[in-house]
């Protein structure tokens, strides 16, 4: 009897909540230039792909900027809880909440992100490891090109060859500007 | 670094009172060009008497970096410490009074917090029941220049769970609670949990976990101002059932359900801009794991499941609110033939479906599927050669429903050969060599039958051979060479994939290095490398058929250092890594700098 109610169960379950796992929707053919992404044979092109992806909001070609160990650590935002950074999903659960808000309101505001070079910080490259730090400039703009927010400050990036793939961040540290109060953990923050 | 002498001081002192004391006491230190970190904790717990006991936890945590990171000049710190001290006496068998102080300090620049809490502490405890309770004062002191804010309040926290039945097979049942009155920023909340722990039944185990919170917090939105504050409303549910039942033929079963809400509710005041504010959002996650398994001895083991997940987020926009649906299914088989043999086979294959609840092609709709497949097999040939070989595939799909992502739709296949022997022709000679040849094809979907330039193929082989000379149990020298080829290049579609390389690189590093064991707690393991690295693009012209090659750019690099690792007892030790590296590209300027890293570890 006992058996029969687990198989009962077992059944309903599955036939209530289940997702075939070998098929895929199709798709309508293309309406606009594809986003860019270059094949991450070095670190550098790596941040070049986060900042097309950033720009062109396309969440599939962030994802791939990203190691599966990827974390975010900043050095503070005034949220709560208290943490000091978060992890794999949430920086895709946040960038895709982001790209959507973007994608959706085009005509009504847009995004730029610069990074330059720091001084005295040049690009450490190991066999499978990399270290480069840049200074980042984010601008949003509305519908007429009048500036509504600019955010800038350091973020420091660890990247790793793993394997199986190409350059991706495994680690990403952002740091205000000094006496500014906002940053890229901040406008990030908003998204989580 | 006061804190951190502090810390070593309290750790000493407690050590030398009593061996009734029990320490743990961690130490690291790391420097990496302009970066200096320290982090270090102790943990002291004593006892006095029967009656009495006492409690000390300190962590503490620097980080300097130099100023040239940040243009405007000044060196940076962050500080970060949290300390605690807890009194308890032992009244009788059931109750115990206490009180404890805790301190939290966080620093960076201008930025500064310090929160107090001094707690009266009573816990009461029987077979059934047990009832924490805290009471006490909080202040807090923050300042961000040129603006403070202080603020004091009371705090109360209690924490009731009930055993129904002493065998614990009714589970227990808990309720927490949590108060402070801080002027500006109080907070409250209540969280009721049930927990069954894992309890068998008629060779079957089922486990449950329950668990309800609601929570009112307010806090500063800004940084700077401590004039505005916004108020965030929490719901969390938490359920999470776990079963194992024996079917019949030996085979068993694994399910796991879980059910996860979460709802955040904002409260902003108008002075907070809205760069700033957060979305109130909902999310819920219900996933189910069910997993059948059926060993053969210990030799055979085959085990088959199938994951399914959907989680929905609500952020109160259609642009933002997203569904996703995961159906994976995963299927492994390990033999082990005699001691010689072995084979582990996985395959893995699953579709994610992103849906926003308003249409089915909105912006960001998207199926991303994945397929796995890997086998590992071990053979040992005879008592001096072994050998592994390890093969995989991995590919991606990636499929934006609507028109205007479409053209990113993607295909990403991985194909992966790993093969290594390890020959041990003589008591002192072991040699090891690895080969690695890795292949990544990227294609999109919509440009299969254009020469585009997003389809690529990357090619990768590494080839390393080492060779261990092996003097005696307490000295190894051992010498290595490894070779890397990479290239790259389009993808041209003429009823097959054919590559066309727009550049190579080839990467020659030799290593020596000596594992030296003065005494068995002690190894020092010195090590120097070279490294010379030459990448050539590759140019075609209409006229050249096989293109021309030409050097673009090319790398030396040398590193030499050491790692020690000393183990002063069987509970305690020191490990320290020194290396410094010098690199050289042909295109940049020379650049060296030295990597430090100091960890020690001891428990009393």
């Amino acid at each position: 009897m006992m058996r029969f109610v687990t198989a009962i169960a077992l059944a309903l379950l599955i036939m209530s909540c289940a997702k075939n796992p070998f098929s895929v929707r199709d798709s309508e053919p293309p309406t606009e230039q594809a986003g860019t992404f270059i094949p991450p044979t070095s670190p550098q092109i790596a941040l070049e792909n986060l900042r097309f992806a950033y720009t062109e909001f396309v969440i599939s070609n962030f994802i791939q900027t990203l190691d599966s160990d990827f974390v975010f650590i900043f050095d503070f935002v005034q949220s709560i809880p208290a943490d000091s950074g978060w992890g794999f999903e949430q920086e895709v659960s946040l960038s895709d909440n982001l790209f959507n808000d973007f994608n959706a309101n085009k005509n009504s505001k847009s995004l730029s992100l610069r990074f330059d070079p720091v001084i005295d910080q040049p690009d450490l490259i190991e066999d499978t490891t990399a270290t480069l730090v840049r200074n980042y400039t984010i601008t949003i703009s509305d519908s007429q090109g009048q500036l509504v927010e600019s955010i800038s400050g350091v973020s420091r990036f660890e990247l790793i060859e793993a394997s199986f793939q190409f350059w991706a961040i495994r680690r990403w540290e952002d740091f205000h500007d000094p006496g500014t109060t906002s940053s890229w953990a901040d406008f990030k923050n908003a998204y989580r | 670094m006061i804190r951190l002498i502090l810390a070593i001081a309290v750790g000493i002192v407690c050590y030398a009172f009593s061996e009734a004391t029990a320490i743990y006491l961690s130490l690291d230190f790391a420097v990496d060009r302009q970066t200096y970190d320290w982090a270090d904790s102790i943990s002291v717990s004593r006892d006095f008497g029967k009656q009495i006991s006492f409690d000390f936890h300190n962590r503490s945590q620097a980080t300097l970096i130099k100023e040239s990171v940040f243009g405007q000049g000044g060196d940076r710190w962050q500080r970060f410490a949290n300390t605690s001290a807890t009194l308890t006496r032992r009244l009788n068998d059931k109750l115990r009074l206490g009180a404890s102080f805790n301190q939290r300090f966080d620093r960076l620049e201008q930025k500064r917090f310090i929160g107090n809490r001094f707690l009266l502490t009573s816990i009461y405890q029987t077979s059934l029941i047990s009832v924490d309770q805290s009471a006490g004062l909080l202040w807090e002191e923050r300042r961000f220049e040129p603006r403070e804010n202080n603020q004091t309040g009371l705090s109360y926290q209690a924490e009731l769970r009930f055993n129904p039945a002493r065998s614990g097979r009714w589970g227990a049942i808990g309720v927490a609670g949590d108060i402070n009155t801080l002027q500006q920023t109080p907070a409250r909340e209540i969280t009721a949990s049930y927990e069954l722990p894992p309890l068998a039944l008629a060779g079957d185990t089922i486990s449950l976990r329950a668990e309800q919170r609601y929570a009112q917090q307010k806090y500063y939105p800004s940084s700077g101002n401590f004039e505005s504050v916004a108020v965030q409303n929490t719901e969390q549910r938490r359920w999470d059932f776990e079963g194992v039942k024996q079917l019949p033929a030996e085979v068993r079963m694994n399910l796991d359900v879980a059910y996860h809400y979460d709802s955040y509710d904002y409260d902003y005041e108008d002075a907070t801009t809205d760069f700033i504010r957060q979305n109130s959002n909902v999310t819920s996650l219900f996933q189910y794991h069910l997993d059948f398994q059926r060993d053969w001895g210990e030799n055979i083991s085959v085990a088959s499941g199938y994951l399914f997940t959907r989680t929905n987020e609500d952020y109160g926009s259609d642009q933002t609110n997203q569904r996703a649906e995961t159906g994976q299914i995963t299927a492994t088989a390990t033999m082990r033939f005699w001691d010689s043999d072995s084979l582990q086979l996985t395959g893995r294959i699953g579709v994610t479906s992103y849906t926003a609840p308003t249409t089915s092609a909105y912006f960001a709709d998207r199926d991303r599927s994945i397929k796995v497949a890997s086998a590992s097999l071990y053979h040992r040939f005879n008592d001096y050669l072994s050998g592994y070989l390890d093969g995989s595939y991995r590919g991606f799909h990636t499929i934006y429903l609507s028109g205007s992502l479409s053209a990113n739709n993607n295909v990403n296949n991985v194909y992966i050969i790993n093969p290594s022997l390890v020959w041990e022709p003589w008591n002192h000679i072991r040699l090891r060599q690895n080969y690695q040849m890795h292949a990544n094809y990227i294609y999109y979907e919509y440009e299969r039958n254009e020469t585009s330039e997003r389809n690529t193929l990357y090619r990768r082989a590494n080839f390393s051979n080492a060779i261990d000379l092996i003097y005696s149990s307490r000295l190894t020298f051992s010498v290595e060479y490894s070779y890397r080829y990479e290239d790259f290049g389009r993808l041209i579609w003429q009823d097959q994939w054919k590559q066309q390389v727009s550049w190579d690189r080839r990467t020659h590093r030799p290593r020596l290095s000596l594992e030296y064991r003065p005494v068995p707690s002690l190894l020092f393991n010195p090590f120097v490398s070279y490294e010379s690295q030459k990448s050539y693009d590759h140019y075609f012209s209409e006229t050249e058929a096989l293109g021309a090659r030409r050097l673009s750019e090319k790398l030396e690099r040398n590193s030499v250092g050491f790692f020690l690792k000393w183990s002063l007892s069987h509970n305690s030790y020191l490990d320290a890594q020194l290396e410094r590296r010098v690199q050289d590209y042909a295109s940049q300027r020379r650049l060296e700098y030295d990597v430090f890293t100091l960890t020690m570890r001891r428990y009393w």
